[in-house]
């Protein structure tokens, strides 16, 4: 890293009795930076982000701004602001009520709360609304509040838990438009929780996945997407394939290749040997049953999704799945008709690793 | 919700459940109120009314200048233990919340189990432990702290108000608890990220929100305090003298109806005028009527001093009941230190004493009559208020659970001058009467909790599957809901069998167990008062157990039922 992290997260453990919630994590975030933490439910997410809040304690490691070691100071005295994963508005006090709280807390005089409230009010397209108790807002009004909220005491760092998973579609994609243009228009450090992988990819500089506790890739998007790191993050981001191949010696010095009974992927620099194959749904091309360097399978399943349409397909060799993705203007396959299937994406080769199974449905969403 | 809104989605038959509950409710409560009303303007005979109509019995009171010394001294007792109350209970009701686990339900029991011991008895033992020789005086003097024992301790309005505190406490504490519920973390977690300490905490988002039902508690405690005289009579030395006992004396020793009925109405607007200022207050600071919205719930929390607050609390409530139950075995007569050997005496004294063991035994099936009714015309009452017209179903509701907010006297009161009118004598009868305006509302209460938390699904389900409409009722409401009412039925036996305030009213010749120990107690001061309420903290106490155990058994019954239909063998 080039420059010193604004938000260093050391080494930081946490145990409940004799579960480990989190082990070791180690996160450096750069100033201005969106960070996305991304991970299923239970992995540990939440809890890092009250960690860093102030709202509990770790159990080993630290949490250092700007340099200075925060973990011991309270939550009520951290430069840090948490949206909560429900707006959680003060039902007692009105609109302007509840986002002028921090600052009535922190003595600010009256002209520049009012100068930050409106501020807000303006960036968040709150206008109108002030007057207005918690009941009298619909759910992403309300979630919008929230976050001014947080915003109106200027954080070092803005902590985010999932504040739009409880919102519809539609509000929710309006939403993340909106945080982005916030994050542009202030260029605070903001620490992004969710579980959606579309949605961590979408807004973030940088995604951290998480895997029971630890951390399994820090990458940009587009890195965590075509080269994830393990078997589970190429599950758990995109719609993938994580297939059991082999990496085959390349002949007369050529380059190895990547195979899957037999039938080649591509090129790798891989070690020659068992391995797994990473495929995402879209690099698959669907083609007739015997068709020369294609797998074999039959159609399990078919979805229409609008603009494509989604097969699940069972090798004949084996029974592995696969999630193969057609374009809706494709010459459709029914169920039970046999394919081949042929790679012509792009595809990673990782290491076998214990927990890969065979019979994988790659995670999506 | 259970209730339906729409004329066609409504099921019939709601008029004929509620029927029988709303007569004998109008005919118990609302006509006596208005007859009490009513008298207030008559003219007064002894022991009776007449026309014709006049203002004697408000001149009277109110030119009488110890009207507002009487109404001063009550004040002076409600309003303090109104606020120790509360404010003792907030921090018990804040850990129970949220950082009790698993000792929350044991805790909870102990806290109710206390009301299990006789009104009467629990103010009773506290004469033993503030007296001179009382528990507390020696301790700090063995210990040193003092020369002298404390003379304020009792007999004093310091001991008129740690009685009424130590009695109703634990019903603040579960109104308060049932006040915290809705409140999730997540709002104390925002108030501490946004900058708040602890007490600001408390101070800006706690306590503003909770307002309202902090108030509303305050404001029970108010008027049964204010309107209480049998503590101030243990208790309070006799000094001062409160409106309630002189209504007490109006109506049963003076024979005065109308100036009775002008002082019990006086105590209302007075508590009313109270309510207004309190609620006039709440609405100003715009803290009435919250709706809580959507909140983040969190992780227990840590809170070491409220939880010695409660450990504080418990003991409190306990001490003043071991002692009365040690002191019952004791070998002399006296009630204070040093305890000078066990005994049975008391007790054999007891029940050889007929007038003892008769009250008890009067109470006893008073209790069960009492409970037996309410049961059958509450549970009927509750399935009806579902089913009827929204206006009717506001009215009734309110009228059913009007006695909740009022002063005992005034129930007392108002059937005493309507039977008095109807030309009835006191007895056993008037008494019941009393008793179910007493507890018909609680159960109604009760009842009417647990169906508003029903699924209306489940009705609907039923029906579908083919029940018809009174089968939908036995088949799928009552399976649901019947714990609460054994819950409610044995809440009901205890109040009918401790109920005091009321009965003093309506007794006549045949006494209750309460009227029998007040008899005593006014009397002679010793251990066999210590016996009675042993014993029936032991009936209650098993009663409680009994029930406790048989919903255990059903429920248990029941999820086996559901496992063989889900893993048939």
């Amino acid at each position: 890293m080039t420059t010193e992290a604004h938000l260093h997260i050391d080494g930081v453990s946490h145990r409940y009795g004799d579960q480990d919630a989190l082990v070791a994590v180690n996160i450096g975030v750069a100033k201005g930076e969106f960070v996305t933490l991304v991970g299923p439910s239970g992995c540990g997410k939440t809890t890092l982000l009250r960690i860093v809040a102030g709202l509990l304690s770790p159990t080993e490691g630290r949490i250092v701004l700007n340099g200075a070691d925060i973990t011991s100071v309270p939550a009520n005295r951290r430069p840090t602001n948490l949206v909560f994963q429900r707006p959680t508005l003060f039902p007692h006090l009105d609109v302007r009520g509840n986002i002028e709280f921090g600052l009535k807390l922190a003595k600010l005089a009256k002209a520049e709360r009012a100068t930050r409230i409106q501020e807000v009010i303006d960036l968040l397209h709150l206008g109108g609304l002030e007057r207005r108790r918690p009941f009298e807002l619909s759910g992403g009004q309300m979630q919008r509040v929230s976050l001014a909220r947080a915003l109106v005491n200027r954080p070092e760092v803005l902590l985010l838990d999932e504040p739009l998973s409880a919102l519809d579609m539609q509000i929710r994609l309006e939403l993340e438009v909106e945080l982005r243009r916030v994050h542009r228009e202030i260029g605070a450090t903001f620490l992004y929780v969710t579980h959606d992988q579309r949605e961590a990819l979408a807004l973030a500089d940088r995604v951290v996945v998480f895997d029971n506790g630890s951390v399994a890739q820090i990458d940009r998007p587009e890195d965590v997407y075509r080269t994830p790191a393990s078997a589970f993050v190429a599950r758990f981001v995109g719609d993938a394939n994580v297939l059991a191949g082999e990496v085959i010696s390349g002949k007369d010095h050529g380059e190895n290749i990547a195979a899957i009974h037999g039938c080649p992927i591509g090129p790798t620099r891989h070690e020659p040997g068992p391995c797994s194959v990473v495929i995402r749904a879209e690099a698959w091309a669907i083609g007739n049953h015997g068709s020369p360097d294609s797998l074999e399978g039959t159609v399990l399943d078919r979805v229409f999704r609008g603009s494509t349409v989604a097969y699940r397909v069972q090798l004949t060799a084996d029974g592995q799945l696969v999630r193969a993705e057609a374009a809706a203007g494709d010459p459709p396959r029914a169920v039970g008709d046999r394919v081949g299937l042929s790679c012509t994406g792009e595809f990673v080769v990782i290491a076998t690793m214990a927990e890969t199974d065979s019979s994988q449905e790659g995670t999506s969403d | 919700m259970l209730t339906r809104q729409r004329r066609g989605d409504r099921p019939r038959g709601g008029i004929l459940a509620v029927g029988p509950g709303a007569v004998l409710f109008i005919a118990i409560f609302v006509l006596p109120a208005l007859w009490l009303l009513a008298t207030s303007v008559l003219t007064a005979e002894r022991f009776g009314s007449s026309l014709p109509l006049t203002l004697d019995g408000f001149r009277d009171i109110f030119e009488s200048p110890l009207t507002w010394t009487f109404v001063k001294n009550a004040l002076y007792i409600g309003f303090p233990t109104a606020a120790v109350t509360v404010a003792a209970a907030i921090p018990v009701a804040y850990w129970l919340r949220f950082a009790a686990r698993r000792a929350r339900i044991p805790v909870i029991f102990l806290l109710i189990a206390t009301l299990f011991a006789s009104y009467l008895v629990r103010i009773y033992a506290w004469r033993t432990l503030l007296g001179q020789n009382g528990i507390i005086n020696v301790g700090l003097q063995e210990v040193g702290l003092i020369d002298e024992p404390l003379g304020f301790l009792l007999f004093s309005r310091f001991a008129t108000v740690i009685g009424l505190t130590h009695l109703f406490l634990p019903i603040v504490v579960m109104l308060l608890l049932g006040a915290f519920q809705p409140l999730e973390s997540g709002y104390l977690e925002v108030g501490r990220d946004l900058g708040a300490g602890s007490l600001t905490v408390w101070r800006r988002v706690v306590l503003p929100i909770l307002a309202q039902p902090i108030l509303g508690a305050f404001m029970l405690i108010l008027i049964i305090a204010s309107s209480d005289w049998a503590t101030a009579t243990f208790l309070g030395g006799g000094r001062d003298t409160l409106i309630g006992q002189e209504i007490l004396r109006t109506f049963q020793q003076a024979g005065n109806y109308p100036r009775g009925a002008a002082y019990t109405i006086l105590l209302l607007a007075v508590l009313a005028a109270s309510f207004g200022i309190i609620a006039a207050g709440l609405r100003l600071a715009g803290l009435n009527n919250l709706r809580m919205g959507d909140a983040a719930p969190g992780p227990p929390r840590q809170a070491p001093l409220a939880g010695a607050w409660t450990a504080i609390t418990l003991v409190f409530l306990w001490v003043p009941l071991v002692l009365v139950i040690l002191f019952s075995f004791h070998r002399t007569a006296g009630l204070s230190l040093p305890f000078e050997g066990f005994s049975l005496r008391w007790y054999r004294t007891l029940f050889d004493d007929g007038i003892a063991s008769e009250a008890f035994f009067r109470s006893l099936r008073m209790a069960a009559l009492v409970t037996a009714i309410t049961a059958v015309v509450g549970t009927l009452a509750a399935f009806g208020l579902t089913r009827i017209r929204p206006l009717a179903r506001t009215t009734l509701t309110g009228a059913f659970l009007a006695p909740i907010a009022l002063p005992p006297i005034f129930v007392g009161a108002a059937l005493l001058t309507y039977v008095a009118a109807l030309g009835y004598t006191l007895s056993t009868r008037t008494i019941l009467l009393g008793h179910l305006v007493m507890t018909l509302p609680l159960f109604l209460l009760m009842l009417k909790t647990a169906l508003d938390r029903l699924d209306p699904a489940l009705d609907e389900v039923s029906a579908d599957l083919g029940a018809r409409p009174f089968q939908v009722l036995t088949r799928s409401t009552l399976p649901q809901i019947w714990p609460t009412i054994v819950g409610a039925s044995a809440l009901t036996f205890a109040v009918s069998f401790d109920e005091f305030p009321v009965t003093v009213f309506l007794s006549g010749p045949e006494m209750t167990l309460p009227l029998y120990i007040y008899a005593r107690a006014r009397k002679t001061i010793d251990p066999t008062i210590n016996a009675v309420s042993t014993l029936l903290l032991g009936v209650m106490m098993l009663l409680c157990v009994i029930g406790a155990l048989m919903v255990l058994a059903a429920q248990r019954r029941r999820s086996d039922q559901t496992n063989t239909l889900a893993n048939p063998a």
